[in-house]
């Protein structure tokens, strides 16, 4: 079940509610004249309020199914949202039923990675590179689409992550490691005893990243799609 | 400074390509620009901020707005998408894509509240009007301002003094209904600045108070625009009162829709067209592709002078891409030979663009500029009457100082080839013309927007110039008619160039007779080259300087009095507050005033 089939249904289970709620306070109306006046509010609140109410709880509804499931609950309108939500996550168990299970419970940690391999995809077409069988063709060749890879990645992947080098200077030259260096950010090889502080030859000067710039995701909780497939309507 | 009407104030620069909003915060200790980082769809189920907004629009389909991901927090059911993935998703389904809106809103041949965008729309897809448009994209901006900066401060666009910009060549009608664009999108009551003005106000801004000693009484400044899709240039003087310093925009160029999206297409088809005779068809994706790298390598061979030859590379359609990868190359020869001499070609003053060619029956579509040599429709404007009479000078004026802005200027060459051009034309003058520095090419129009919120407030100069026309009402003359001929049409001065906003003008010499209960119509008229008019002057002869813009309309209705009755008007223009023109029909003895209606149908 999709989340059209559920909107609709806790529309319409609402609709029914608050519409027996509007002919019972019709009801009151009917037994007190005295409301039936256009200057006496009670006889707006009762005739029009549940009904309205009811628009308001219909115009609101959709985008609280879909954006935040939780928040249909805070809405208060307890029976009627607890039911869809509960649908709602059966329909998604359907959905993700052919998967492996390992992909239970993506959203949201592993959308990340969802989103930056979309990312390098959509910008520099990396799967599709790294996917494709290279073998059959001349450097030339690959070369060539390397430069569309190479300038679309980097692109999106600075613009995501900022990235720096953990050791600015020029590999190669002479660099100083201090006393109470972290050895996370770097690793020593060679010829290494005693204690610091060490001087060595900086031989690759690493990779951190300065932030992480990644849209926020408004898709589905559950998702393994990494680039959709594209087919053309003639 | 006065106090502020609102906190913030909030410039916006309506782009045909790109918007950008900017604003200042005025309980701020520095009156520093910020831009305004939007919200926007970036693929679906991602948002994310970005300085620009691509003025775009794609009208998904219901299997696209169900399958979620489209929707913004004020978008719940994904309608329209606004940004930067209408503009990806629109060029694979043209069908379904709104663009170059403003380009429309100031096409006279066709009706601009008529539902026409997409103009060749898929089936089950719902046009638009370009005022809708328009209105979308200030809706998104609105919507976007008030969910973040709005949610943190509880200060509602709607309630911040905006100001947003336009091309300086848009008629009295284009403006009105940008106007009426934003009072749809529920920004309430916004005033307009040139996009030339703006971009000088943002050099301004940048300067501070240096400015008074990079230019001095006399100089004459052009401001070159060239956005993605128009070209426009304005001239500002310079001059000195009471040692004071004034500025004055002395005159604005003609509409032309000639921008950098025309140079990038041009070489891309120039390159297909080569591809497609070595056997390789392109299709509508792949043509993509190939516009946007030709866009990066145009930009990389104008910027450095050794390379001789770019690769361009069209990657594979399907997962394949290393196999179907088409390799090719834009070489300098083409750039060079398409770019600077096909739009900016080395030209004399006296050189005039080439004219279009009236066809009988020409298709809906928008009227492109038939040449595209920008540096010869410069030498036409700085040699038309609207850039000479208000110099008083006897030939084409010529610029001491010259602000770029635009995109297109990115590559610097661009811009020194159109120096070079205009030093050519200041041979044998003392001073050659420099060059303005500093502003940003993308974000200028919008910043000078907000710095010109701060001028509004009495901070800073004011670029004085008030309307770039002088403006006209067909009057249909008395004489006899003849059989056969149509009748003779005068033209009544109502608008003179250079009436500043909030001034209003009375036209006595001229009184009709109107029925009560009818409907009056009257042609209106525009001129660019008729500086000299003053109200009240009828021009027999205008057919060669003035054009029509379009009809003006009102039933008069006077509840008083009995339908009928002919009663005794005069006509009355104002240029209001917010930069548009307001003219009505004035009876002076019964105290009743009409206002003229912009009729916008073809």
């Amino acid at each position: 079940m999709d989340e059209k089939t559920i909107r609709s249904r806790v529309i319409w289970t609402s609709f029914f509610f608050f519409a027996c709620l509007n002919c019972a306070t019709g009801a009151v109306i009917y037994f007190h004249r005295e409301f039936w006046n256009v200057n006496a509010w009670e006889g707006w609140v009762l005739g029009a309020g549940p009904m309205a109410v009811w628009i308001i709880f219909a115009l609101t509804i959709p985008a609280l199914v879909r954006q935040a499931p939780q928040g249909v609950e805070e809405a208060g309108e307890g029976e009627e949202a607890g039911e869809g939500e509960a649908e709602e996550a059966q329909g998604l168990e359907e959905e993700v039923a052919p998967m492996e299970k390992d992909l239970e419970g993506l959203y949201p940690k592993e959308i990340a990675v969802v989103q930056l391999l979309g990312l390098l995809q959509r910008e520099g077409r990396l799967l599709d590179f790294l996917q494709e069988d290279i073998e059959p063709y001349d450097d030339a060749q690959i070369g060539a689409a390397v430069r569309e890879v190479h300038r679309g990645c980097k692109a999106a992947l600075n613009d995501a992550l900022g990235l720096r080098p953990v050791l600015d200077a020029p590999e190669g030259s002479e660099v100083e490691i201090e006393e109470d260096f972290d050895p996370t950010k770097i690793r020593l090889i060679g010829n290494v005893h005693g204690e610091p502080p060490f001087k060595g030859i900086l031989r690759h000067s690493g990779w951190r990243f300065t932030r992480i710039n990644l849209p926020k995701w408004t898709g589905k909780e559950k998702t393994d799609v990494l680039a959709p497939a594209e087919v053309e309507i003639l | 400074m006065n106090d502020p009407k609102s906190r913030f104030v909030v410039g916006i620069d309506l782009g045909t390509t790109n918007s950008v909003l900017s604003y200042i915060d005025t309980q701020a200790e520095s009156d520093k620009i910020e831009i305004f980082p939007c919200p926007q769809i970036e693929a679906p189920g991602e948002v994310k901020e970005h300085a620009l907004l691509p003025s775009f629009i794609y009208l998904p389909t219901q299997q696209e707005r169900e399958g979620g991901g489209l929707e913004m927090p004020w978008d719940p059911f994904g309608e329209r998408v606004v940004g930067r993935w209408a503009r990806i998703r629109g060029a694979e389904v043209p069908g379904r894509l709104v663009s170059s809106a403003k380009s429309w809103l100031c096409h006279k041949g066709v009706d601009r509240l008529a539902s026409i965008l997409p103009l060749d729309a898929a089936k089950d897809c719902k046009k638009m009007s370009p005022v809708v448009a328009t209105a979308t994209y200030l809706r998104h901006f609105k919507a976007a301002w008030n969910y973040g900066i709005g949610k943190k401060t509880g200060e509602m666009l709607e309630d911040q003094d905006v100001y947003i910009t336009i091309p300086a060549s848009f008629d009295a009608v284009a403006r009105d209904l940008t106007v009426k664009a934003a009072a749809s999108a529920g920004l309430g009551e916004v005033v307009l600045l040139e996009e030339p003005q703006a971009a000088f106000y943002s050099w301004l801004h940048l300067q501070a108070d240096e400015w008074k000693k990079q230019v001095t009484p006399g100089d004459v400044i052009l401001v070159v625009d060239i956005g993605g899709g128009t070209s426009d240039f304005s001239l500002i003087q310079v001059s000195s009162k009471d040692n004071q310093l004034y500025l004055e925009r002395l005159a604005v160029g003609e509409h032309l829709l000639l921008g950098g999206d025309n140079m990038d297409l041009t070489l891309t088809w120039h390159l297909s067209e080569q591809l497609k005779a070595k056997g390789q068809k392109l299709d509508q994706h792949q043509f993509q592709a190939l516009w946007n790298n030709v866009r990066l390598a145009k930009e990389k061979l104008l910027e450095d002078p050794e390379l001789d030859s770019v690769p361009v590379i069209i990657p594979g359609r399907g997962t394949g891409l290393v196999g179907g990868t088409i390799r090719t190359e834009l070489t300098r020869d083409q750039v060079v030979e398409i770019i600077l001499q096909g739009f900016f070609p080395e030209c004399a003053i006296s050189d005039m663009p080439m004219e279009r060619q009236k066809a009988g029956l020409q298709e809906l579509g928008l009227p492109y500029a038939a040449d595209t040599a920008i540096t010869k429709h410069l030498a036409k404007f700085l040699g038309s009457e609207a850039a000479t009479a208000a110099l008083q000078e006897e030939g084409p004026v010529i610029p001491t100082a010259v602000l770029f802005n635009g995109g297109v200027f990115k590559a610097r060459v661009l811009m020194e080839r159109v120096m070079a051009v205009i030093s050519s034309w200041a041979e044998g003058r003392a001073e050659k013309p420099v060059e303005l520095l500093g502003t940003d090419l993308d974000l200028a129009v919008s910043r000078g927007a907000a710095h010109f919120g701060l001028v509004q407030l009495g901070e800073g100069i004011k670029i004085r110039g008030g309307v770039p026309k002088s403006y006209y009402i067909g009057l249909e003359s008395a004489v006899l008619a003849v059989p056969g001929m149509p009748p003779q049409i005068k033209a009544l001065c109502v608008v003179p160039k250079g009436l500043e906003e909030g001034s209003t003008v009375d036209i006595p010499e001229k009184e009709f007779g109107l029925v009560v209960g009818q409907e009056v119509e009257f042609m209106f008229l525009g001129s660019n080259e008729r500086p000299e008019d003053k109200p009240g002057d009828i021009i027999e002869q205008w057919e060669e300087t003035i054009e029509p813009v379009s009809t003006l309309r009102t039933v008069l209705e006077a509840p008083d009095i009995e339908p009928g009755t002919v009663i005794p008007v005069t006509l009355q223009a104002k240029v209001t507050e917010i930069g548009t023109l307001a003219i009505s029909l004035v009876s002076k003895d019964r105290n009743l005033k009409f206002d003229l209606e912009f009729d916008v149908r073809s």
